[in-house]
């Protein structure tokens, strides 16, 4: 009898393990960015575009320094930065590394910090109150 | 009938705050008093020196504007700001909005960054054909549409709108954004929250409906200048490039 028990559940178990292999693997989807929802953790290539040269000289140099924290940017020299801000499918890789990057909600902080340096350039103009 | 009991309650609670509290971006702390889909608006202006002093002189009374106000202009090229800085507007006739575009009275707002980018539009349907007088005498028919090219201190949440009017101050004026009859929509109260100001956002940045945001666009500049209005269905960057035309340059 108890051998009849163990036989049963040694079915069971290798049943079971069957089946979880027969299953497809499940990886994770692609992150799909909406870059137009907030938060804006940088400046859209024609936000920037317009700015004026005090507000680009700004930004450009207080973002240089924070992109050392981040791995995938790491390597962006600041004349490198300097040349991707004035072609659009440049900036908008940098932007999509920053954007993946920031989906980690621990890094939250740092991506904080560089979202309050573009309000920092466009306010640096603001006419109104 | 079934009710709710605490114990069901305070978690129902606790996850709407939590949501309540992903959708506010960091930073951006929320002064709002209307529903999101509804616009509090106020309105503000770039005080001129010869108007408020009689002379070319930054008197008190400018300066005080200046504070209140945010910037003031000097002279036809140059701006005081409110932190003591002075800016060359060069041939624009205004000031130039945080975007570093010139800004259209009637037609450009501040908004807050957190929630908007620069360039995109305020489509506020209840004010479609309302009479506005511009600040050189000019009547505009107003498309409707407002275009975010300006930031301000506090300016925070996203139905948050400062409405730029030019050199005169709206509120005080006799326009027809403000309430004197009781048809009009007023835009210059907070508190008012009513249909009018009801409002969608046309995005900037890639519009889900692009063809929306380039007649947008296009109704925009057709507002402020019929005889330099770019033609129907023209691309975004043509109707952007006619849109500040009026206040830059030119003899309006």
């Amino acid at each position: 009898m108890r051998i009849l028990r163990l036989m049963t559940l040694f079915v069971v178990f290798f049943s079971v393990e069957i089946a979880m292999a027969d299953k497809p693997v499940i990886t994770a989807a692609p992150v799909t960015i909406d870059y137009s929802a907030p938060p804006f953790w940088l400046a859209s290539y024609d936000e920037f575009k317009n700015l004026k040269q005090q507000q680009k000289a700004f930004y450009l140099g207080k973002l240089y320094p924070e992109f050392n924290k981040i791995p995938a940017l790491k390597a962006t020299t600041r004349g490198a930065l300097i040349e991707s801000s004035r072609v659009s499918d440049q900036w908008l890789e940098i932007r999509k590394k920053l954007y993946e990057y920031c989906a980690d909600k621990s890094v939250v902080k740092t991506c904080d910090e560089i979202a309050d340096l573009r309000v920092q350039a466009l306010n640096y103009f603001k006419a109104a109150k | 009938m079934k009710h709710f009991s605490p114990n069901r309650l305070f978690p129902l609670l606790f996850i709407s705050g939590f949501v309540f509290s992903l959708s506010t971006p960091v930073g951006a702390k929320s002064t709002q008093i209307c529903r999101n889909d509804i616009a509090t608006t106020t309105t503000y202006y770039v005080p001129e020196v010869k108007d408020l002093c009689g002379s070319s002189k930054p008197c008190p009374e400018f300066k005080k504007a200046v504070k209140l106000q945010g910037s003031g202009k000097l002279n036809d090229k140059t701006i005081l700001t409110a932190s003591g800085d002075k800016i060359d507007t060069g041939d624009c006739k205004t000031a130039f909005g945080a975007s570093g575009n010139c800004l259209i009275p009637y037609i450009s707002v501040a908004a807050d960054p957190h929630y908007h980018h620069m360039g995109d539009i305020i489509d506020m349907p209840g004010l479609r054909g309302t009479t506005i007088i511009l600040p050189d005498g000019k009547k505009m028919i107003h498309p409707g549409y407002f275009i975010v090219e300006d930031t301000g201190g506090g300016i925070k949440g996203p139905n948050r709108f400062d409405i730029f009017t030019g050199s005169h101050d709206g509120a005080e004026a006799a326009q027809a954004l403000v309430k004197h009859t009781g048809d009009e929509p007023e835009l210059t109260s907070k508190s008012d929250c009513g249909s009018e100001k009801q409002f969608t956002t046309l995005k900037a940045e890639k519009p889900k409906d692009e063809a929306a945001y380039n007649e947008a666009k296009t109704a925009i500049a057709n507002a402020i200048d019929p005889d330099r209005a770019p033609a129907k269905g023209q691309t975004a960057v043509a109707a952007k490039e006619s849109l500040n035309s009026p206040y830059v340059g030119g003899t309006r």
